[in-house]
């Protein structure tokens, strides 16, 4: 009953801001773009809508009209589920968690073809509602969200506990947003492309101290579809498709923080999962060519970094700035451009992470490629890395 | 055991939501006590107060009380928050790590650079629809 999962098709919108405003007259609804790129991929391989048996689907945003998305969907595009139909939705996790549903159906043999799938929109929606829904999404609306940390607020106690315990500076760490800048200039689908040098990101006024705004993820939009199947069936159609061979999840039992102290930087989570991950996979981190880590803020990617791993502790930054964490380097992360370049529209940002790697692992990421690349690791994460999902994923043999 | 109370103007845009069991809580902060729960079967402190035990699944608590003395774990300046709260300007948040050993977070009084680990007081800050509770530099 339980198979080996491929990802056999994918297909995604640019990252960047193109929601309709409120009051213009749309060219296209969420639907439309979204069935769009659902077709698209699902062509790659040769498939239709009607070859589909489960769908698992990203909440949509809050300023998305239609409720009730997933079935709606489905009608829409004509998918007659027989394996499980859903929206999946926590915070920043959402895609991984949409992308893990769908690997599940297809290994316990639910279903030969899954989706994970989703739109969200940002930049449409008021500042006041997205600071509401944020600052109530992170903390305890009764004693934490009426003093107004937001998301990243919390990255921020990261980035100055980090500081203070390593003595490691703020232009250290901004150094992540340059690489990220040079790997994403050669990703099409990357919402910021243009050169950025230090004082660019260092000159930036301050989002939440220290880290300034070319240090925090902007307000995107994407919309993205991948198709995942059975490897037996990938393999005799001669599908090009990548295989997922390990998953690993955990929750440290925070929500943003404990009420017992504990190091807010170390990210327990993180190594936890992808340790569960290589494990099934049968991998050592060593074997790992490349890497996507949900990584919000510079500092988000520099502990992460750490916590799985690839850089030893109060290493992420120096090993960022010597290119160890870029294309060439000892392990490559986050190719793609990451939240700060490539983008970071939340509830996908992880189904974005995958489809990098599925690029780098079939060798079609032009002008990025990890030469060779035949394992890599995803991980991905809510609130200040207390739960984390990896995944990872190998080319076919 | 008590803390300064200190009087603020006008009314907090978000003031505390109330419930039979945090009405103690809530009660006892406006005259400058700040008291949370502590479990009779295996001592763990928690904050927020609660009802039951999230470390031994206890449903047996007791309300102690917090000297209100701390040390100040991490902090940060909003300067893009919720339009309510930047009426005033960027404001600052702290992550407080209690004498008694419980972590909390508390809007920071103090000086947005002032180091951490530096010795913290907990302050009630009252305002005319409800008190909160705030962290500043030990004086």
């Amino acid at each position: 009953m339980t198979h080996s999962v491929a990802i056999i098709g994918a297909a995604a919108s640019p990252v960047g801001r193109w929601a309709p405003k409120e009051g213009e007259e749309a060219q296209a609804f969420e639907q439309d773009i979204l069935a769009n790129i659902a077709l698209n991929a699902l062509g790659q391989a040769g498939l239709t809508a009607r070859d589909v048996q489960s769908a698992a689907f990203t909440q949509p945003s809050p300023s998305t009209k239609q409720l009730g998305f997933a079935t709606f969907m489905a009608a829409r595009l004509g998918l007659r589920c027989t394996g499980s139909l859903g929206q999946v939705a926590e915070l920043g996790i959402t895609g991984g968690l949409a992308f893990d549903q769908a690997m599940a159906d297809v290994a316990l043999g639910r279903a030969d073809v899954a989706l994970a799938l989703g739109i969200a929109y940002q930049s449409n929606a008021t500042f006041e509602m997205v600071m509401d829904h944020s600052v109530r999404a992170v903390g305890d609306v009764d004693f934490q969200s009426p003093f107004g940390l937001t998301p990243i607020s919390w990255y921020a106690f990261d980035a100055a506990r980090y500081m203070h315990e390593t003595g490691v500076g703020r232009a250290d760490i901004a150094h992540v947003a340059i690489k990220s800048r040079a790997m994403a200039k050669s990703n099409p689908l990357a919402q910021f492309r243009k050169d950025l040098t230090l004082e660019d990101v260092l000159a930036q006024r301050m989002i939440v101290s220290p880290l300034g705004l070319f240090e925090v993820p902007s307000m995107a939009d994407g919309a993205i579809c991948l198709v995942l199947g059975r490897e037996d069936v990938a393999r005799a159609k001669g599908y090009d498709y990548v295989r997922v061979t390990g998953r690993g999840f955990c929750h440290d039992g925070n929500h943003q923080i404990g009420d017992q102290p504990h190091d807010i930087t170390a990210f327990p989570a993180a190594a936890e999962a992808s340790h569960s991950a290589l494990k099934e996979a049968s991998l050592n981190l060593a074997d790992i060519d490349a890497a996507e880590l949900y990584a919000p803020c510079t500092i988000t990617e520099v502990l992460a970094s750490e916590a799985v791993g690839f850089c030893k502790r109060g290493q992420g930054a120096a090993d960022a700035l010597a290119g160890e964490t870029s294309i060439g380097g000892r392990i490559p992360i986050n190719t793609s451009g990451g939240c700060l370049s490539r983008g970071h529209p939340p509830a996908l940002t992880a189904l974005y992470g995958v489809l990098e790697l599925r690029e780098q692992l079939l060798g079609r990421a032009a002008g990025r490629q990890v030469e060779g690349a035949k394992r890599a690791l995803h991980l991905c994460e809510l609130g200040n890395y207390n739960a984390a999902l990896a995944h990872v994923l190998e080319v076919a043999q | 055991m008590s803390l300064a109370i200190i009087d603020m103007v006008g009314l907090h845009h978000s003031p505390p939501r109330i419930n039979a069991f945090t009405r103690h809580f809530w009660q006892n902060l406006s005259i400058g006590l700040f008291e949370t729960t502590r479990c009779r079967v295996c001592r763990a402190v928690s904050f927020p107060p609660k009802a039951w035990c999230a470390k031994c699944s206890g449903r047996d608590v007791e309300w102690i009380s917090l000297s209100g003395d701390g040390l100040l774990y991490s902090l940060t300046t909003v300067h893009a928050g919720p339009p309510a709260l930047m009426r005033d300007g960027p404001y600052s948040g702290a992550i407080i790590d209690t004498a008694e050993g419980v972590r909390l977070i508390a809007p920071w009084l103090g000086p947005h650079d002032t180091a951490l680990d530096a010795k913290i007081e907990l302050v009630v800050t009252r305002y005319e629809n409800g008190s909160f509770f705030a962290a500043r530099p030990k004086s």
